[in-house]
């Protein structure tokens, strides 16, 4: 317990620490002073006395794209959380059900169609669901099968198959426009992110949560064989449909905000297991907390160690094939 | 506590079709491998659901063809416990138990105290499952199951992975379990040294049928059966109870209806009731009745059946006063003695021949 209470203090403050340098640093610094004296002015203690540039900065620049950040890295590890839990495999990540890749579809087909980027993030986010919603269809009429090996497997072809679509509309979009707004899309950003785009995206990311946070002792019966859980009282089929929308809907929230970011689902949650086991109610609020901590991490470095921006997602997968192969050396231990 | 089963189905080479009823205590599913018992508790539990039939409760329905009935798992209130345990890594035992509490549906007439005390649980409640024996984890796995409050508690072979000293261990608390707290059981197993120890009722199995099905002592010594019932290990099950323990000799008399049984090392005290299992190859038969011999139990009865077959040996089923015995002989003594129906004789039985696989509480 003394552990996993040291893990969380020090995850905050990381996380605080991480806000702070974001806000500060880029491409017109801003000391941890005026920081200070503008939250101060934000909360009303003090009088605004810095230059109407750096609260522009600080507002309107960075803080969209702070949050954004805060969101999706959480959001991406809740959702890994509750998938390597259900799926009882460490090697999951949200994407084994396809939602990445229908948001993909969706995202490109809109870019496809010059429809414009509040239509680019809709049909992201509908993509998503939707291709969950099919293999989850498909997977759960799969009789006679193990039902997760079902589900997974009808995961995999139809997410290949979405790939496919996605190469054929890649293949088909005009190269000077499209293509570079398709491949932008693809390996994710932060950069582009609004104000108005959070407001959208958080409730159906929070509206993912709620349940995961309700039914984290349901969710540890997973880890028993699917008949003992059942005989012990709990409704798994019913209990894993939820798990898989809520963890879809948070995906899919993220993922049409930032574009595809990969490994935050499945390193993050690895990794938080190591320290606190794999309780999900201890386990989801650290792995959401070095979720958003990682992601910001991240971000922040994108910005600002090259001349031009680089994708998260090249980024994430940099950092995150050598601390995932060191990580799966470290354990010994199964689920 | 009633139970009701009449199941059929379908089940790859074989045809599920048993049909029994219990009035609780421990029902006992007896029959080899692949004879069809856990489909038969599957279909209790409502992990295997079948073609046709009707499983009640109590006279209501937890499956009924006819009628489209069928309850879901999780709503049926039975508790499993499967051959191995298997219990949550992380969390202690104390906590594994409070699982059990948690999604109950009854109003948790039994308490943690009560099954910490009932399984001897006190001294593992703070440890974490990977420090238990193999045992150890059976308990925890029975007591988590006990919390959920089940109207029935089901038991898949609950002692398959366990070393003898544990498998008695754990039918030690299962006899508990039977007499204090008085849960019904229904308990899959193919050992007859488990069943005779702790059943009430057993239902034989054999090619996914029900062959059979009825009070253990009853049932024991049905002739037909023995093909069934374990030629080797297989014999009468008597009730009894102890008259007497000579200490010094290290010998217990236990009175039955039909006189005296010697019997050495019983655990248990003068006065109460337990079962004696007596293999049918250890009993031997006499026409007169033998002098100068070690054999203790010498019980005069009346030769009632005799067993068909072409082997060496048959079964004979012999009535001493109103309890029935088995005993095996060869065909070359039944002719030699002019054994048939009727034929009064001598039934002996070697003290040393009843060990402790043998004797439980009734």
């Amino acid at each position: 317990m003394r552990r996993a209470t040291l893990a969380y203090a020090l995850a905050l403050a990381a996380l605080a620490a991480l806000t702070a340098l974001a806000f500060a640093v880029g491409r017109y610094p801003v000391s941890l002073g005026e920081l200070a004296t503008l939250l101060a002015a934000k909360l009303g203690a003090a009088h605004d006395t810095l230059a109407p540039n750096v609260e522009s900065v600080v507002m309107q620049v960075r803080g969209p794209r702070v949050l954004a950040a805060l969101l999706v890295g959480a959001a991406l590890a809740a959702a890994g959380t509750a998938y390597q839990g259900m799926f009882r495999n460490p090697l999951v990540s949200p994407d084994i059900l396809g939602v990445s890749t229908g948001a993909a579809l969706g995202a490109v087909g809109a870019i496809f169609l010059s429809l414009g980027v509040f239509a680019t993030q809709l049909f992201a986010f509908g993509g998503g669901l939707a291709a969950v919603g099919l293999v989850y269809w498909i997977g759960s009429r799969m009789r006679g099968h193990e039902p997760m090996l079902a589900l997974v497997l009808t995961g995999v072809v139809i997410g290949t198959l979405l790939g496919s679509a996605i190469a054929l509309l890649k293949y088909l979009a005009d190269p000077y426009n499209q293509l570079p707004a398709i491949t932008f899309w693809l390996l994710g950003s932060l950069s582009t992110t609004a104000p108005q785009d959070l407001a959208v995206a958080a409730p159906f990311a929070l509206a993912g949560l709620a349940p995961m946070l309700l039914l984290r002792w349901r969710m540890n019966l997973l880890a028993l064989p699917d008949d003992e859980a059942r005989a012990l009282g709990v409704d798994t089929r019913r209990l894993r449909s939820v798990v898989v929308a809520a963890a879809t809907l948070m995906t899919a929230a993220a993922v049409a905000v930032s574009g595809i970011i990969g490994w935050v689902g499945l390193l993050i949650p690895h990794a938080a297991r190591l320290v606190v086991g794999p309780d999900f109610g201890r386990l989801l609020p650290l792995s959401m907390l070095i979720g958003a901590a990682f992601l910001l991490a991240v971000d922040t470095l994108c910005r600002t160690i090259a001349p031009i921006e680089i994708p998260p997602g090249v980024l994430t997968a940099l950092i995150g094939t050598p601390f995932f192969l060191w990580l799966f050396a470290l354990s010994r231990r199964g689920w | 506590m009633k139970l009701e089963v009449s199941v059929g189905k379908r089940l790859g080479a074989f045809t599920l079709e048993a049909a029994f009823a219990s009035d609780g205590g421990v029902t006992a599913l007896f029959g080899r491998s692949g004879s069809g018992k856990t489909s038969v508790l599957n279909a209790i539990a409502g992990l295997l659901r079948p073609e046709r039939g009707r499983i009640a409760l109590d006279g209501e329905p937890l499956f009924d063809a006819a009628a489209g009935v069928d309850v879901a798992v999780h709503r049926r209130r039975i508790g499993y416990v499967f051959q191995e345990g298997r219990l949550l890594p992380h969390i202690t035992v104390r906590q594994n138990l409070l699982y059990g509490r948690r999604f109950a549906h009854g109003d948790g007439a039994v308490s943690l105290e009560k099954v910490t005390e009932l399984l001897g649980l006190a001294s593992l409640l703070e440890r974490r499952p990977h420090d238990l024996s193999g045992g150890e984890k059976q308990r925890v796995a029975i007591g988590r199951a006990l919390l959920a409050d089940p109207r029935l508690l089901l038991m898949d072979e609950p002692l398959a992975a366990l070393d003898a000293p544990r498998k008695s261990e754990i039918l030690y608390y299962i006899e508990r379990l039977r007499d204090e707290v008085r849960v019904p059981i229904v308990y899959v197993s193919h050992s007859l040294d488990e069943v005779v120890r702790i059943a009430d009722t057993i239902v034989v199995m054999s090619e996914g049928r029900a062959l059979d099905s009825g009070p253990l002592n009853e049932t024991m010594a049905r002739m037909e059966l023995r093909p069934y019932l374990g030629r080797f290990e297989g014999g009468a099950v008597i009730e009894a109870h102890v008259g007497e323990q000579d200490l010094e000799m290290g010998l217990a008399r236990l009175d039955f209806a039909g006189g005296a049984l010697y019997a050495p090392d019983v655990d248990a005290l003068v006065g109460e009731r337990v079962r004696v299992r007596i293999r049918a190859r250890d009993v031997s038969l006499a026409t007169v009745r033998p002098e100068a011999i070690s054999m203790l139990n010498v019980l005069p009865g009346t030769l009632k059946a005799l067993g068909e077959g072409a082997g060496a040996s048959i079964d004979v089923q012999i009535d001493v006063a109103g309890t029935l015995l088995l005993a095996r002989v060869t065909r070359k003594s039944v002719a030699a003695l002019g054994l048939a129906p009727g034929r009064p004789v001598y039934a002996l039985v070697k003290a040393v021949a009843i060990d402790r696989h043998s004797v439980g509480w009734a």
